[in-house]
């Protein structure tokens, strides 16, 4: 259905709404699918323009390429760009003067405080992708243009988020061995975190797949410079243990029903579970209350949310009725 | 001394001691007014993989 793009609008909309301020940013992986058809090449690039004219139309603070939006080579990303489309990526370069195609980071200033988005995506390409690159323009080791581009927002950025199209292992890789990068938001696989994975000092994060959520970063700047705490952690850690009771309550009651059922290493294994979480649940309270707490949390496009008027329009003038 | 002369010696040391009072608080809490401020909430709104299905609603 098409009003998944003109519900975006509206949810972000409604964020802007309430008056604090609100960047969208997007990981990649945007306009086309894994594999196009040649026949269709009309087709998809009329949907490709559609998505750049509505993200244009909706503000979009950053767009990282990811590898399937080369799919069609990078002639297409160009001419987005240079209409206004803020791509950016840190390790696709120019085969020839290894310069970057787009900007690798872009930089928002929101209460004084600089924020920086960077842009990743993975190396090396799938076959396919590389070919239609033609030799013209290359990636490069996403580790080495991540410490390149980090060293060079020194004094530049208090806050690097880093937009990846690299995957969760990847992004992990990423946070152990580039200090200074606060949030990894990442995309590629579309995985559906319940919560913030923490690596050191950096939280990483992904927002399901196909548009059917959006991540919501809610980010206190008063603190900057002080370690993010995430404020979801003290609720999964409860949901948890709160779980495990039920569990417990449920052996329990299959033993009263069936006396010579043994639960004892159940119960035990119960136990060990829950003594683990109790250490975690305590230390979370500790930390959490003295770093700047963020929250997290993934808000279905559903339909629920109206059509936004003027991207429906972009929608209806653009002639596309399916996927 | 009279009552008059006492009130308003009470009078003076009040007014010197309020200034230092004001002046203790701002040495001791620096942040002072910045630090009791509201603070400003970023919100981030994140999308990715949204191509495919693209304009799928979740089920």
């Amino acid at each position: 259905m098409l009003g998944g793009l003109a519900r975006r609008a509206t949810l972000l909309k409604n964020l802007q709404n309430q008056g604090g301020p609100v960047l969208a940013v997007d990981s990649g992986d945007l306009f086309f699918d894994q594999t196009t058809d040649q026949a269709d090449v009309k087709k998809v690039l009329t949907k490709a323009r559609l998505i750049a004219q509505a993200y244009k139309k909706m503000g979009i603070e950053a767009v990282n390429v990811g590898d399937r939006d080369l799919s069609q080579g990078v002639d297409f990303l160009k001419q987005e760009a240079a209409q206004g489309l803020p791509l950016i990526s840190a390790n696709l370069v120019d085969a020839v003067q290894r310069k970057p195609v787009f900007p690798s980071s872009v930089i928002r200033e929101v209460s004084g405080v600089r924020i920086a988005f960077v842009g990743l995506l993975r190396s090396p390409l799938p076959p396919a992708i590389e070919k239609s690159l033609e030799g013209k323009t290359v990636v490069e080791d996403p580790l080495e243009a991540a410490r390149k581009v980090v060293e060079g927002l020194k004094g530049k950025a208090d806050l690097i988020l880093l937009l990846s199209d690299l995957g969760w292992d990847q992004d992990i890789r990423i946070a152990k061995a580039v200090a200074g990068i606060q949030f990894i938001l990442g995309g590629h696989e579309g995985r559906a975190t319940t919560g913030p994975f923490q690596q050191g000092e950096t939280f990483i994060v992904q927002s399901y797949q196909k548009g059917m959520y959006a991540g919501v970063l809610a980010l206190p700047l008063e603190k900057t410079g002080s370690l993010f705490q995430d404020e979801g952690r003290i609720n999964r850690i409860q949901e948890e243990l709160d779980a495990l009771d039920r569990r417990s309550r449920d052996l329990q009651g299959a033993k009263e029903r069936n006396p010579h059922l043994d639960i004892k290493p159940a119960i035990k294994g119960i136990k060990q579970q829950k003594d683990k979480l109790q250490k975690e649940l305590k230390e979370a309270q500790k930390t959490v209350a003295q770093g700047s707490r963020f929250r997290w949390t993934l808000e279905p496009i559903s339909s629920s949310l109206a059509e936004d008027a003027e991207v429906g329009s972009l929608i209806e003038a653009s002639g596309i009725k399916k996927d | 001394m009279k009552r008059a002369d006492l009130l308003s010696g009470i009078k003076i040391m009040a007014k010197g001691i309020i200034p230092l009072v004001i002046l203790l608080l701002g040495i001791l809490f620096p942040l002072g007014y910045e630090g009791m401020a509201a603070p400003v909430t970023l919100t981030i709104i994140h999308t990715s993989n949204v191509n495919g299905h693209l304009f799928a609603c979740p089920s």
